[in-house]
Formats: structure tokens, C-alpha cells, sequence
């Protein structure tokens, strides 16, 4: 398998997926040009954290004194944070990613088509992919986000190439002080598991490098919406990308748009069943079997579609839920990284102070966030309960993988 | 075989949902635009989360349906009217 393929199918599946995408919309109309220099410098910290995440993993994994002094298993509270980031995004953020391809694909391509249908028969193919051999998994997830990123790579040239309209920014993007910035980390959510990827093999360094170069697209299409759609309308839709898309290339541009939303929802919610597996599989050796390999996707292919059924994508609380557990993730990926930097045990040089200011930034956005969520109240509560579902559930692997081992 | 079955039943279960609503008197979208430009017709887009959010397209002149559920919602309403609901 092509390490190349692997690392750039995984690497940019959440970059190029439509709550990326959205994200970087609403922080352009909301923050303007300085939003460009935010998503950059977000880039260049995760990048070093990714960096810190990838030697300490690669450290670990080749035993010896380094892995011993790593202190072997990680710590429970860091385990069941990113148990239960994972999997709430997982299954909530890809509930809500296929909707809206399905709206997607009904709006843009076959009106005719109802558009849950078209998202439940994009979940059934992300489960039905999940049972082919994992050569078959990588080179679709590498071919869907391929899609994305020449789509995107297409409506850049085209809107670098063509004539700006006369756009106004909003009056007063300070009126959203920092949160616009501060937001735009959640763009980088899953790089933490991502470079437990480059524990095999030797095209490591690769990712860092194409997680930077993505990320540069990504803030040359922030910069393009700010200069073809006025501010506010950035602002307060949640479909950014699809007005910039009109905008630059009219209806050729809502169509590829449309296919970039949809590969890119595939491949998020594909690329995050893989990671789910993956936080498995990693830590709880007896786990590697086929009935976890085939049943994992299966039972949570039946969770989404039943959230679909319940009618979950239809209520206003799903954006607080998923916002709920990306917190969770990026706290467990801020505490990942700081116990990284540890390890590394590098108390002088530049990259340790860099991971160390990382982490410590996204742990105050993520309070910062949280701090400023629109139902404050419903999110603590929901985190609490996927919090306490979370230990739950490690606590029983826990005591199966003692009884295993005894 | 049992999990491309399994595959099936969630595929076909989203696709055909729309079926269930089907007693449900439909208005075809040539029949409104014949009474969009109608004072006494109020369409009430009664999407809400993604199903709006994600949506492209929104009816001119649509008022949102709030949150407080079709009973608060008929109570408040002007009866000599058309409403017109409006949803994914």
C-alpha cells in the first residue's frame, strides 16, 4: 500500500470536510482578512504539535528505554476523553456531514432524488467499504479526498483568475472579538490520531508537510470568499462555501462545490470510522479481530441511521452536540500533545517550548468556546453525559483486557 | 451477505421515509407558485437544524416556524388564511 496514499487520505479528511468548510466561511465573514493570518498560524502550531505527536508515537512504538520511560499506558482520563471525542464526532458529526451532502446531491444534481435517501445510501456505502480489506478503505478514502482537494484546487484558480465584485466586509467584525480565530483550531480536529498513521513505514515526515499544504489551500479559499461574497452574508449562513463557490464560478462552481461536499462528506465520516477502529484496535489488543473489524462500522452505521430516523439532523440541538464533543477531542488532543512534549523531555529546546505553548493554547480556546457556546447549559450537560458513557465504556475494556491478560 | 442485507435495510429505510408522511395533503411546487404572490397564503418553512441550515433554497417570503411545536403554532395563526407548511 502507498504510504503516500494513506497519509493523504487521512491527513486532509477532515480538512476538506463540510464543517471545515463551513467553519472557515462564517470565520471570514465574521473576522475579516485577519482570519487568514489565524488559520496560518493555527496551521503552523498544530503542525509542530502533530510533529511532537509523531516522534513520541514513533518513540513508543519501537520499545525499549524511551518506551518504558513513556510510562507505558496513557493516562485513563486522557483515554476516555479521546473515547469519547472520537467517537461522539464520529457518529454525531457524521450524522449531520451526510445530511447535508444529501441536501447537497438533491439541491445541485437530482432534485427528483430525496435527499435523506441520498444520505442514507452514503452511509450504507461508507459501511459497506468499512468490510472491503483495508488496501480497498485507503485508496477511496485517498480518491475522495483527492476529489475535494483538486475541486477545491479548480474553484482557486478559477476565482485567482477572475475579476473580484465590489464586496463590503462586515461593519464591525469586532463585535465577535476573538472567537472568529479562536474557532478555526476545531478545522485541525483529529490531528492527534493522525499521527499515530506514521507509526509504520518511512514516509512520516510527509505529514506534517501535506497537513501544512493543505491547510494553505484551505487559507487561500478563506481569502477568495472574503474578496467575492460580502461579509455578512458569510457570516450568517451555513453554507459559506457554497456562495463562494456561485460566486466565483456561477453554476459550474455550485457543482463542484456540490461533488466536494459530498466526497468530502464521505470521506469524514469513512476516515473517522477508520480512526474509531483505529483508537480500538491500538489499545486493546484483543480487539483485533474480524468481528470488531466488521461489527464496529456495522453498529455504528445502525446508531447514525437511527439518529437520522429520530429525526437528529432536523433539530437545532445537533449543532450544540457536536460542538460538545469536538471540545472533548480537542481538550484529549491539547492533554496528548503536552504528554508528548513530556516524553520528549526537550525542556530547553525551541520545538518543546512551541508544543508546550500549542497545547496550552488549544486547552484556553477550547474554554474560550465553551465559554461562549450558545446553549451553555445543554452542551455541559450533554458532555457530562458522554463524560460518564465514556468512562463507562473504558472501564469495562478495561477490566476485559485484565481478564484477558491473567 | 448479512451486512450488505444490514447495509440495505438503512439505506432503504432512509430512502423510503418520505413514504410515511404520504396521507399528508400535498401542494405541488406549480399549484404555490400560482398563490405565492396571494396575500391570504403564508407559507411557514417548518425546517429546522440541518434540514434548514443545510438547504440551499429558501421560499421567498417564508416565515420560520418556531420551535414551540404545530399546536403553538396553529394557536397564534390568523384562521381566514392559507398556510402552506414547508418542510425537507
Amino acid at each position: 500500500m502507498n504510504r503516500f496514499m494513506i497519509i493523504g487520505g487521512m491527513a486532509c479528511f477532515w480538512l476538506f470536510s463540510p464543517e471545515a468548510l463551513t467553519l472557515i466561511g462564517v470565520s471570514a465573514g465574521r473576522g475579516g482578512y485577519p482570519a487568514v493570518s489565524a488559520l496560518l498560524g493555527w496551521a503552523l502550531i498544530i503542525a509542530v504539535c502533530l510533529s511532537i505527536m509523531i516522534v513520541s508515537s514513533r518513540l513508543t512504538a519501537a520499545g525499549g528505554e524511551d518506551s518504558a520511560r513513556f510510562g507505558g499506558d496513557e493516562p485513563l482520563l486522557l483515554r476516555v476523553l479521546l473515547f469519547a471525542g472520537i467517537y461522539g464526532v464520529a457518529i454525531l458529526a457524521s450524522t449531520g456531514m451526510l445530511v447535508t451532502a444529501g441536501f447537497a446531491f438533491n439541491e445541485i444534481f437530482f432534485y427528483r432524488f430525496p435527499n435523506f435517501g441520498f444520505a442514507a445510501l452514503l452511509l450504507a456505502g461508507v459501511v459497506v467499504l468499512q468490510q472491503a480489506p483495508e488496501r480497498v478503505q485507503y485508496t477511496i478514502q485517498y480518491g475522495a479526498t483527492l476529489t475535494c482537494a483538486v475541486g477545491l484546487l479548480v474553484l482557486i484558480v478559477a476565482g485567482l483568475m477572475g475579476e473580484r465584485p465590489v464586496v463590503e466586509s462586515l461593519q464591525s467584525p469586532s463585535g465577535h472579538g476573538v472567537l472568529p480565530y479562536v474557532t478555526l483550531v476545531v478545522v485541525f480536529l483529529g490531528f492527534d490520531q493522525i499521527a499515530l498513521q506514521a507509526d509504520e513505514g518511512d514516509g512520516w515526515p510527509l505529514l506534517p508537510v501535506v497537513f501544512v499544504g493543505s491547510s494553505m489551500v484551505l487559507a487561500i479559499w478563506l481569502l477568495l470568499s472574503i474578496q467575492y461574497v460580502n461579509g455578512d452574508r458569510l457570516a450568517d449562513t451555513s453554507i459559506p462555501y457554497l456562495i463562494a463557490a456561485r460566486e466565483i464560478l456561477g453554476q459550474a462552481g455550485r457543482s463542484i462545490m456540490g461533488l466536494i461536499v459530498i466526497a468530502g462528506a464521505f470521506a469524514a465520516s469513512h476516515g473517522l470510522f477508520i480512526l474509531a477502529r483505529i483508537y480500538l484496535t491500538a489499545r486493546y489488543p484483543s480487539a483485533r479481530t474480524p468481528v470488531v473489524r466488521r461489527g464496529l462500522p456495522l453498529i455504528m452505521g445502525l446508531v447514525i441511521g437511527l439518529l437520522m430516523v429520530m429525526g437528529l439532523a432536523g433539530s437545532a440541538n445537533l449543532e450544540t452536540y457536536i460542538r460538545g464533543t469536538v471540545l472533548i477531542w480537542l481538550s484529549g488532543a491539547a492533554l496528548a500533545v503536552l504528554r508528548g512534549v513530556r516524553f520528549l523531555n526537550q525542556g530547553n529546546s525551541v520545538i518543546s517550548v512551541a508544543g508546550y505553548v500549542g497545547g496550552a493554547l488549544m486547552l484556553v480556546s477550547v474554554f474560550f468556546m465553551a465559554s461562549h457556546a450558545s446553549q451553555p447549559y445543554l452542551m455541559g450537560y450533554y458532555m457530562g453525559v458522554i463524560f460518564v458513557i465514556s468512562a463507562f465504556c473504558i472501564t469495562l475494556l478495561e477490566v476485559m483486557r485484565k481478564k484477558s491478560a491473567s | 451477505m448479512r451486512i450488505l442485507i444490514a447495509a440495505l435495510i438503512i439505506a432503504l429505510v432512509g430512502a423510503f421515509s418520505p413514504v410515511l408522511a404520504a396521507d399528508v395533503p400535498i401542494m405541488t411546487k406549480e399549484e404555490l407558485n400560482e398563490k405565492l404572490d396571494s396575500a391570504d397564503v403564508v407559507v411557514i418553512d417548518v425546517r429546522q437544524g440541518r434540514d434548514w441550515s443545510s438547504s440551499e433554497f429558501k421560499i421567498k417570503g417564508a416565515v420560520r416556524g418556531e420551535n414551540g411545536g404545530i399546536d403553538s403554532l396553529m394557536a397564534s395563526l390568523d384562521k381566514s388564511k392559507t398556510y402552506v407548511l414547508y418542510c425537507s
